[in-house]
């Protein structure tokens, strides 16, 4: 552990450089709104084949009949109208480093992507706007047939398996008003496939991030790892702040096949006008397992519950999780697990911290079909509060359906304990100090999860964020 | 439609309603029941819910109540008001599908809620507590057997901002115990200040086979078993019931319920 306090020590982050506005000229921004005109002009730009346009038009129409959920955090705020729903920047996708543009490639050396690629990551696919600008992938993968691509380009290059798996049997297009919309409007994002029993050893890594004013994101990522093979990916976000508000809906489909096992571990760090409606779900088939490590700490509302849908037997679903909400946020994230095969587990971890008053809202479901026998789960949520103006709140919901089960839930909220800080203070640590080790300790379980990278990123972005903007 | 009956616990107040001093009550069966609990007054009820039953009870301060109410196949609703320094304790036993809605104002400091339900077959509860005041105390417990049937558990704990030093714990726990049951467990919490203990815990799940075999082993057969870790599981909410005859009967209601749900069981599977 000194070696990681070390580093934590040595790591320097500038706050302001998960604000900063980088001045760019888009090649091409679509007029605010939403109308069949946009969508018809992002899939001819694309020139994708006509079973996407139909696809995206069915998800406008339903997206237009649909009304805005009921429940849950308001989100009377977000103007839909007002938001631009394509932005392609100023960029020919680039393999190597040197080819990005100089004003781009500023952005990316302040999130500090070529170290964290130097150091372990095998391939690197960084959204800017969009469109994925930077896209380098690591020779040993490519002998081992693992495909890591734009989805745009998968599009065109895999017809076939983007048309089995893309908005079929995972996320259908159907599935929420802002599923429906993602339908109509997305671009970009990252498609993996991992052949059959290949281990990729190093994990996959790429970075989203949103400049365009008002740009709305709304990147697909579709990974299918075949039997028996393996995958860690990683996905972090951080936006530049702007004064109107913005809308980030993206969808992410995982596929794990049969004794196949995948990590998905994201980062989401919006800038704190951000609507982060997000949606992601990994369909678990016979003997396979899925993580999720999941951060959410900036945009003004989160919206987030990543499901895992355990469909073959043996299947294993594994969910970390840590919010963080300050002053004028609402975090309101959880996890989902439906145990639809016999002998599933599931876990999940969620830990949260509310500030300033900040909401942060554990929002979950565990569900247990007739046929799956012999389901175990288990959830665990704390939530910290660290002043009196802040909130925390807990929906679980339990529904089981049949009785070889054994499923538990348990949830606390508490304080950072007097005798705790004043013990700490005793030992010569300021009061911030000592609230910063608290606040460190309670999160330690989720980030001992995260490579080494993250978990350092992780932790000092909630100590900045502890420290108080 | 009557007006609701009033009942008024305490000295020196006239009796025009059904008269009730301190001490053991047993509630007439009428649809509607209003119990203002006068100041320092201890208090026993004992009542059997109509198909449709109505409680509303003010607790007034330092006064100290407890409600005990057998349902069968009743939809209730019950209210409590609980003031400075004063407690309620809520024990209701559902049987025969009953359904239960339960909600606490906790209104002055020092006020305390103890919120008991065992249930039987299906049922339907939602429990709530609101902490008005600062300085409050809150549990709630229900343990239900499902057995042909649907157990819907929902309770919320709710702690506004300026409520501080209250401390409130939630639990649920379900047995089902067969495969036609269903069981649904929506524990909610809702915390808006810092200087609170608060935790809630629900389980759902079969009866721990290891426990059947083990008494196995010790010569009982497994319905015998059955019925024996069914009756220690209820038993921590029963023994809050405040009078024997009481716990008697709901004894008997139990066991009859064992009993059919066994049998409706060897029929569907002979079937």
């Amino acid at each position: 552990m000194p070696d990681v306090k070390k580093q934590l020590a040595g790591l320097e982050i500038s706050r302001e450089m998960y604000d900063e506005v980088n001045s760019h000229q888009a090649k091409f921004v679509a007029e605010p709104g939403i109308n069949e005109e946009v969508v018809r002009l992002i899939s001819a730009t694309k020139q994708e084949p006509q079973w996407m346009l139909d696809k995206r038009l069915k998800g406008l129409a339903l997206f237009q009949d649909t009304p805005l959920p009921s429940w849950g955090p308001n989100l009377g705020k977000l103007d839909l109208n007002g938001i631009v729903y394509f932005v392609n920047p100023n960029a020919q996708e680039a393999t190597s480093w040197d080819d990005v543009p100089e004003e781009i490639k500023k952005t990316f050396d302040r999130l500090g992507i070529p170290e964290a690629e130097k150091k372990a990551l095998s391939g690197v696919g960084a959204q800017y706007d969009s469109s994925v600008v930077y896209h380098n992938i690591d020779k040993l993968l490519k002998e081992k047939g693992v495909i890591f691509e734009n989805m745009d380009t998968a599009v065109q290059k895999y017809p076939e398996l983007v048309k089995k798996y893309f908005m079929t049997s995972c996320i259908p297009i159907n599935d929420h008003k802002f599923i429906m919309l993602h339908a109509a409007v997305w671009s970009g994002g990252t498609f993996i496939y991992v052949p059959k029993g290949v281990k990729v050893d190093l994990p996959l890594q790429a970075y989203f991030r949103m400049n365009e004013q008002r740009g709305g994101q709304f990147e697909h990522t579709l990974i299918i790892v075949d039997e028996g093979a393996d995958l860690h990916y990683i996905e972090g976000c951080s936006s530049p702040r702007y004064s109107q508000t913005s809308l980030h809906a993206g969808c992410v489909e995982l596929h794990i096949l049969p004794g196949a096992k995948m990590t998905y571990s994201s980062i989401e760090n919006w800038s704190k006008n951000v609507f982060n409606l997000n949606t992601k779900r990994a369909i678990v088939h016979k003997d396979a397992s899925v993580r999720w490590l999941n951060g959410n700490m900036g945009s003004a509302v989160t919206m987030l519950y990543p499901c895992s849908v355990l469909v073959g037997e043996g299947a294993r679903s594994e969910s970390l999780g840590i919010a963080f909400a300050g002053a004028g946020q609402d975090q309101d994230t959880g996890s989902k697990v439906i145990h639809a095969a016999p002998n599933t587990t599931s876990i999940i971890k969620a830990k949260s911290i509310s500030k300033a008053g900040g909401i942060s809202s554990y929002r979950g479901l565990v569900k247990v079909t007739p046929g799956a026998t012999h389901a175990t789960s288990h959830v665990q949520c704390d939530a910290l509060l660290l002043d009196n103006l802040s909130s925390s709140k807990t929906y679980p919901t339990m529904k089981i359906n049949n009785n070889k089960v054994n499923i538990g839930h348990e949830a606390s909220v508490s304080k950072v304990g007097e005798e705790q800080l004043f013990y700490l203070q005793s030992r010569g640590l300021s009061a911030e100090q000592a609230m910063q080790m608290i606040v460190s300790g309670f999160i330690a379980p989720v980030i001992k999860a995260l490579p080494l990278e993250y978990a350092v990123e992780l932790n000092k972005l909630i100590e900045l964020e502890v420290e108080g903007l | 439609m009557n007006a609701p009956a009033k009942v008024v616990l305490a000295k020196g107040v006239p009796a025009k309603v059904l008269h009730i001093s301190s001490g053991e009550t047993v509630l007439q069966q009428q649809p509607e029941h209003s119990l203002l609990v006068r100041q320092g007054v201890k208090a026993t009820i004992l009542a059997t819910a109509m198909p449709e039953q109505k409680f509303h009870i003010l607790v007034e301060e330092g006064a100290d109540v407890i409600i005990c109410t057998i349902h069968q196949h009743a939809v209730s609703k019950s209210s409590s008001d609980v003031q400075k320094d004063a407690r309620i304790q809520w024990i209701d036993i559902l049987l025969d599908d009953s359904k239960l809605q339960l909600q606490t104002n906790l209104l002055g400091s020092g006020a305390e809620l103890s919120a008991y339900q065992a249930f039987l077959g299906s049922a339907d509860i939602q429990s709530d507590v609101i902490h008005t005041s600062g300085h409050t105390q809150s549990k709630m417990i229900a343990r239900g057997i499902l057995q042909n049937g649907l157990g819907t558990y929902r309770g919320t704990i709710t702690i506004p901002p300026q409520s501080f030093g209250c401390v409130a714990h939630q639990r649920s726990d379900m047995i089902l115990l067969d495969d036609q049951s269903r069981g649904d467990a929506i524990p909610i919490l809702d915390v808006s200040n810092d200087d609170v203990q608060c935790s809630h815990g629900a389980t759902l799940g079969q009866i721990d086979e290891s426990k059947i075999f083990y008494l196995a082993s010790r010569g009982f057969t497994e319905d015998q078993a059955k019925k024996m870790i069914v009756e220690g599981f209820l038993a921590s909410i029963i023994e809050h019931v405040p009078n024997e005859s009481v716990k008697q009967e709901i004894q008997q209601h139990l066991e009859r319920g064992l009993t059919v749900g066994k049998e409706i069981r060897t029929v569907m599977k002979g079937g």
